[in-house]
């Protein structure tokens, strides 16, 4: 591990859901680490477990949810043992967070400005009304909203798509957090308004020095704003890697996969190969390495035994038996 | 029609008629008893009716008329001019009209017991039973009597023991709202009971009594011996009050007057009994001087059944100074004036002005509220009663209570001992069960269904254990019965319609609906009212073989007819008369029999129009005279000129050898032996 | 809020051709009937005078043709015409004006105890879900729309009243010194006459709860599902995510979407109370239009039935005007 000064790190967190159906094992032993200021890039497809990593950090697992074990350090701190109001101060101040589906997140009985104001005061005492607004309505500038001190009073529904994921992003950064989390916060919008958002993002990491976790499934996002990148699997990591690397040279079988499923710009390819077969049952997970029965260099050891993330050259980790010894 | 005209039509009548039947009645009888016998009273085969009786009853009169028209169909009107089975039948119209003209009491007695008899025979109706009134009451109310006719009770002979709860007053729980105050407009018992004691009358009701009038506000009354002039002495010292500001007004001859022009003048539902049978027009006071000229000439007195003759003021006061011990406010008084008051024929006015519309209002009171648009101040009289009755209206809730407190400047006897009646209107029986339970009401209407909750029900207060009371004491003056569609067949047939009723069981009936309390009757008449008899009655029970005798006899075969049982929705009563009817006259062999509930304004039409098969229906009285029954529910749909009834002695009687009721006897028709 | 003001003026601008379709639909039932409307106008009395009918022809514009009896019937009611009850020989208007506060008093308080009962029991239920509190709430719901009205009442008669002799056995209730609005309760409170006061208030409770068990289940049930709906909704997830305390999660946030529907129920609730009203009415005894609108059917008193008829209708599009302002107020999307 880097001795760079990390602002996050998880060590063995294990998270179950215990459902009418059985114990959904869905995160299985992720160890991250998360370096201050760089954008981390949390990737993997849907359901692997990403989203629901990022929301043990803010311990807001619902339930039947539990964390079953292991350890998330900001700043030194285990937020899991944290009493429950310091927990509060930490989430949206110093941790924030961008949602995925900003039409599900904004309360449609309030105001824009409002849900944002809220933030502000949720976390500081003593500010007046007019202090609020005004700070209110130079987040929504920052955001590339135009027209902010009217749109301030609007309501979500009178927003397109794009833009409230703007106002979403407004709260987050409303108290300058140090790290920010942000799920998939291109999805739920076009091309040309991710770019729009992509931009206001880079602008926040230069101006802000924040820490960004990016939880993506769009590999050409990666490339463009991640600093590193790590890949998940069936609820733990596979591979950890800076991400000139991860695409010269992915290590991982699954993450080769990946790779290969995109198609390239420039290289005339034949076919697009998927990965065969599908993500694992999570409450009866295979034995061993949860991608072995999807894996072509599968061996006996795989099926037996679970591989460790491990450092193969500084800066890179893989879990995985082919990178074993030597 | 006017005393001289009848007199000239039926002289006229008689010389026409004496030409056609002279000489075929023994020239003996018809010179003492008719003038004209028709030839055809010989062949008795064809004319006289048959009827089963098990005892011959000798004839003692005899009917003429003149001229009979059968009312033509399209202008029959149901409980108007024909009876509700709308069954033509000439004799029965006759009697009817013979019997209300009839001016002497024991007479008029004997002609309603015919008409019972024959109705009882013909049917126009099958009827089916006359309820008890049944009285629930704690038993720390004392002098509770009831009266079928309207009030059903007089508050101020009311009492309380002193150790029962809340002595000084009354509640009464019942389920009926006022539809108004006015005497003159209100045509419903909870109107008629705050009516009742709020204003007073004429003549009045004793206690439980309803066959004789007492003295009220008139000290005494007398009839002119044509029966179409009645005389009454108004009693002085009354007073009117009005508790809305405080005033009285003293009660003038006058008063009477205009009481009676103000039931005419508003039209309301009930003014029909003064407009129908009293001469409106004419009604007037009549002065000390004219009234001692009157008598002079010599009134009739009927009282109590009986009937005296005065010839002066005194004889005629002294009649009611002595007839009446038990009225405490009979043995002193003054007159304040007199008043006539004419009928359009001879009718008995007594029951007429003894009910509800006949109460006296205040004419002063009266002009004093009433505006250019309402003359009669029917809007003020609605829910302010000004009235010389033993109690007034202090308050009225609207389907909520009416408070009543005793009158002040009340003239009479027994004074109120009750501080406070409150009538309160609980719609919901359970509810009122409760509150009889707890002892927070006194007396109130239970229903026979749940009276078996109040039965052995006891209270323990003031150191004593009160019982409450569940009794039938008297008849009620109504009754249910059958109409069958008589111009339709199979009820066409007088001896069907006699079949249906041997086949209905009464007593279940009774049993069911009423809980047994009740009894079955056989004629139009109910019991409580002269005219009502037994005697030469059939008394229809359940008896299948005889049923269906008759209908051999009739030669009906009932296969063939389907019909249909009608009653009101809703109605419970007459949904469990009409099944039992159901389960019994299938027995006798009909293709089908259905029952049907009809909206009350359908159910109505198809009774009034006669299309119907078989409906239930019941009467009630709307005063205390056999008339008020025998027309509506008998009268056969004839219209007469010129009628009369003939007294025979008993030696003439003997000579129409028969076991017929009456005789009806008309210069062009058929004699009907009676 | 600019937005709820013209929302607020369209509402309203709708109100009123839908208090006149429902007049004309009155109307139709009323005057277009088969057989002759006159005679059921007329009244229940088994013989009518043919001047009576013709009278009652030209009073109620049966003989003109229906477009412009229509006109005159509006004209009428919003004149306060409504007509004369052939039973009770009084105005319709005047009737309903002495029986509709009793009613409305009695709807009022229902309505009252349903929210207060109902809402945060349904909360609390919500918020504690699977605790004992939430399985007697949900008991308790059952109950509540399970029992028939006319047992519960004739129930709580017999306990409260009979047994434990706490409130009268029912009735209007005592007349305060200063009669306003004829809804006693608010009057006595309102000139001061306190043994009036409590005297009503005990006179009301009984019937008010007999008729408001039904609609506390209902609401307890709405509100502890709509609660939960938004418990779980991703906007209190969101809201938790950005640090705010739970209280405002909860009360700002989860309750107020939870209401919007819960709020849509209390209002129509309150027309459901009007008609339920029958028999709370008849069994405490208390006059009101439940119980009038009774008694105009079994005496078939025909302008009452109809006037009676155009309050209820009057009184539910009213209803609903309130519950769509409440609703536009509280959630900004209805306004578009």
């Amino acid at each position: 591990m880097s001795r760079r000064d990390e602002i996050l790190r998880i060590e063995d967190l294990y998270v179950h859901f215990y459902t009418y159906a059985g114990v959904v094992k869905a995160i299985d032993g992720v160890n991250m680490s998360v370096l201050r200021g760089e954008t981390y890039g949390l990737v993997g497809e849907t359901g692997c477990g990403k989203s629901v990593t990022m929301r043990a950090v803010l311990r807001l697992i619902p339930p039947p949810g539990r964390i079953v074990k292991g350890r998330v350090i900001f700043n030194g701190v285990n937020l899991l043992e944290l009493p429950e109001e310091e927990m509060r101060k930490i989430r949206g101040a110093k941790i924030a967070y961008i949602v995925q589906d900003p039409t599900a997140a904004l309360d449609p009985l309030y105001t824009s400005g409002f849900q944002v104001a809220e933030t502000i005061l949720a976390h500081e005492e003593n500010v007046g009304k007019k202090s609020v607004w005004e700070r209110v309505v130079s987040l929504f500038k920052s955001v590339l909203i135009p027209d902010a001190e009217r749109r301030v009073k609007q309501y979500p529904h009178e927003f397109s798509g794009g833009m409230r994921q703007r106002v979403v992003i407004a709260c987050a950064i409303s108290e300058k957090p140090e790290l920010l989390i942000a799920d998939e916060p291109t999805t739920s919008v076009d091309v040309t308004v991710q770019a729009q958002i992509l931009e206001v993002l880079e602008d926040l990491k230069k101006t802000q020095e924040m820490t960004m976790i990016l939880v993506t499934h769009n590999l050409g996002l990666v490339a463009q704003i991640c600093d590193r990148v790590g890949v998940m699997y069936a609820g733990s990591i596979v591979e950890v890697s800076d991400v000139f690397r991860l695409f010269e040279e992915p290590l991982h079988p699954y993450t080769r996969g990946l790779l290969n499923a995109i198609p390239h710009v420039t290289r005339t390819q034949f076919r697009l190969e998927p990965i065969p077969g599908t993500i694992p049952d999570l409450i009866n997970p295979p034995p061993g390495c949860r991608f072995h029965p999807r894996c072509k260099h599968a061996t006996g050891i795989c099926k037996r035994e679970k591989p460790k993330l491990r450092e193969i050259e500084p800066g890179r980790f893989v879990a995985c038996h082919l990178y074993r010894g030597d | 029609m006017s005393a001289a005209k009848y007199a000239a039509v039926f002289i006229v009548g008689i010389l026409v008629g004496g030409i056609v039947v002279y000489g075929a009645f023994p020239r003996k009888v018809v010179k003492e008893v008719v003038k004209e016998v028709p030839k055809e009273v010989v062949k008795t085969k064809e004319v006289v009716k048959e009827v089963t009786k098990e005892v011959p009853i000798k004839p003692n009169f005899v009917i003429v008329y003149d001229q009979a028209t059968k009312i033509p169909e399209g202008e029959l009107m149901r409980w108007t001019n024909i009876n509700p089975g709308g069954l033509y039948s000439l004799e029965l119209s006759a009697l009817i009209l013979a019997a209300r003209y009839e001016t002497d009491a024991a007479k008029r007695a004997a002609l309603y017991a015919a008409v019972q008899r024959l109705a009882n025979d013909e049917l126009p109706l099958i009827y089916l039973y006359q309820p008890h009134i049944r009285l629930h009451y704690w038993n720390w109310v004392k002098n509770y009597y009831a009266n079928p006719i309207a009030p059903d009770f007089k508050i101020n002979w009311l009492e309380k023991d002193p150790s029962a709860p809340r002595p000084d007053q009354i509640v009464y729980v019942t389920i009926g709202e006022p539809e108004s105050l006015d005497p003159a407009v209100s045509y419903e018992s909870a109107g008629w009971f705050i009516a009742g004691n709020v204003y007073e009358r004429l003549v009045e009701y004793y206690l439980d009594h309803t066959d004789y009038v007492i003295p009220g506000l008139a000290v005494a009354w007398a009839v002119s011996p044509d029966g179409l002039n009645y005389y009454f002495a108004i009693r002085a010292g009354v007073k009117f009050y009005d508790p809305y500001e405080g005033k009285t007004y003293d009660l003038k001859p006058s008063d009477v007057v205009f009481s009676i022009k103000r039931v005419a003048g508003i039209k309301e539902s009930p003014s029909w009994i003064i407009t129908d049978f009293i001469d409106v027009d004419a009604v007037t006071v009549v002065s000390e001087d004219e009234m001692k000229d009157i008598l002079a000439k010599g009134l009739d007195v009927p009282v109590k059944g009986k009937s005296y003759t005065v010839k002066s003021l005194d004889e005629w006061v002294d009649v009611f100074k002595k007839e009446f011990p038990e009225v405490p406010y009979q043995k002193d008084f003054q007159i304040a004036g007199f008043v006539k008051v004419p009928m359009i024929e001879p009718y008995p006015a007594l029951p007429l002005l003894a009910s509800i519309v006949g109460s006296i209002v205040s004419e002063d009171y009266i002009k004093a509220h009433a505006t250019p648009d309402d003359p009669w101040a029917t809007e003020y009289m609605y829910e302010h009663p000004c009235g010389t009755g033993a109690y007034y209206v202090e308050s009225w809730e609207h389907q909520a209570q009416i408070v009543l407190k005793p009158n002040p400047h009340y003239w009479g006897l027994p004074k109120p001992k009750i501080k406070e009646f409150i009538y309160k209107i609980v719609p919901e029986a359970q509810s009122r069960i409760l509150a009889l339970k707890a002892g927070d009401a006194d007396f109130g209407y239970v229903p026979a269904p749940v009276e078996e909750q109040m039965e052995g029900v006891t209270l323990e207060h003031g150191g004593k254990t009160w019982k409450f009371i569940q009794e039938s004491k008297g008849y009620d003056l109504a009754q249910v019965h059958l109409v069958p569609n008589c111009a339709k067949p199979p009820f066409n047939n007088k001896l069907v319609r006699q079949a249906l009723a041997w086949a209905i069981p009464y007593d279940e009936i009774i049993k069911t609906v009423l809980m047994g309390h009740g009894d079955p009757v056989y004629g139009p008449i109910v019991r409580g009212l002269f005219g009502y008899t037994e005697d030469g009655i059939t008394k229809y029970n359940l008896n299948l073989e005889k049923a269906k005798e008759l209908l051999k006899k009739a030669g009906v075969d009932l296969s063939k007819y389907s019909i249909e049982i009608a009653y009101n929705e809703g109605n419970k009563v007459r949904e469990q008369i009409a099944t039992i009817l159901q389960q019994t006259w299938s027995q006798l062999g009909f293709k089908e029999v259905k029952v049907t509930a009809y909206a009350w304004p359908t159910y109505i039409d198809k009774l009034e129009t006669g299309d119907f098969d078989v409906g239930i229906i019941g009467w009630g009285a709307d005063y205390a005279d056999p008339d008020n029954f025998a027309y509506p529910l008998a009268t056969g749909g004839y219209k007469f000129i010129g009628l009369e009834v003939v007294w025979l002695s008993p030696t003439e009687a003997t000579v129409f050898k028969t076991t017929k009721d009456i005789i009806m006897i008309a210069p062009s028709g058929r004699a009907i032996v009676g | 809020m600019a937005e709820l003001k013209y929302y607020l003026i369209r509402r309203v601008i709708t109100f009123l051709p839908t208090v006149v379709g429902m007049l004309f639909l009155v109307f139709l039932v009323s005057h277009i009937v088969p057989g002759d409307p006159a005679r059921l106008w007329a009244g229940p009395e088994k013989a009518v005078k043919p001047e009576v009918l013709e009278k009652i022809r030209r009073q109620y514009y049966l003989d003109k043709p229906w477009y412009v009896a229509f006109c005159y019937y509006m004209r009428d009611v919003f004149t306060g015409n409504w007509g004369k009850s052939p039973v009770t020989n009084r105005k319709i208007i005047d009737d309903i004006k002495t029986y509709f506060p009793a009613t409305a008093e009695l709807a009022i308080v229902s309505e009252l105890l349903i929210i207060a009962v109902g809402v945060p029991f349904g909360i609390v239920s919500a918020l504690k879900r699977d605790s004992i509190i939430d399985h007697v709430a949900r008991v308790f719901s059952l109950i509540g729309t399970s029992l028939p009205i006319f047992l519960t009442a004739i129930f709580f008669q017999y306990v409260f009243y009979f047994k434990l002799r706490l409130v009268p056995l029912g009735g209007r209730g005592v007349k305060p010194e200063v009669v306003r609005t004829g809804l006693y309760i608010l009057d006595s409170l309102l000139c001061g006459d306190w043994h009036a006061l409590l005297e009503n208030l005990k006179t009301i409770i009984l019937p008010a709860l007999a008729l408001s068990m039904l609609g506390m289940g209902i609401v307890t049930r709405i509100t502890r599902s709509s609660m939960l709906d938004a418990l779980g909704s991703d906007f209190v997830d969101y809201a938790k995510m950005k640090g705010l305390p739970n209280r405002w999660v909860i009360y700002r946030h989860a309750l107020k979407n939870a209401l919007v529907p819960v709020v849509t129920v209390l209002g129509l609730q309150f027309g459901g109370l009007l008609s339920g009203a029958v028999i709370t009415e008849t069994v405490f005894a208390r006059p009101g239009v439940g119980r009038y609108a009774v008694q105009a059917a079994y005496s078939l008193d025909y302008p009452a039935i109809i006037g009676v008829t155009l309050l209820i209708g009057l009184v539910y599009i009213f209803a609903n005007l309130v519950v769509d302002i409440l609703y536009a107020w509280i959630d900004p999307r209805v306004r578009l």
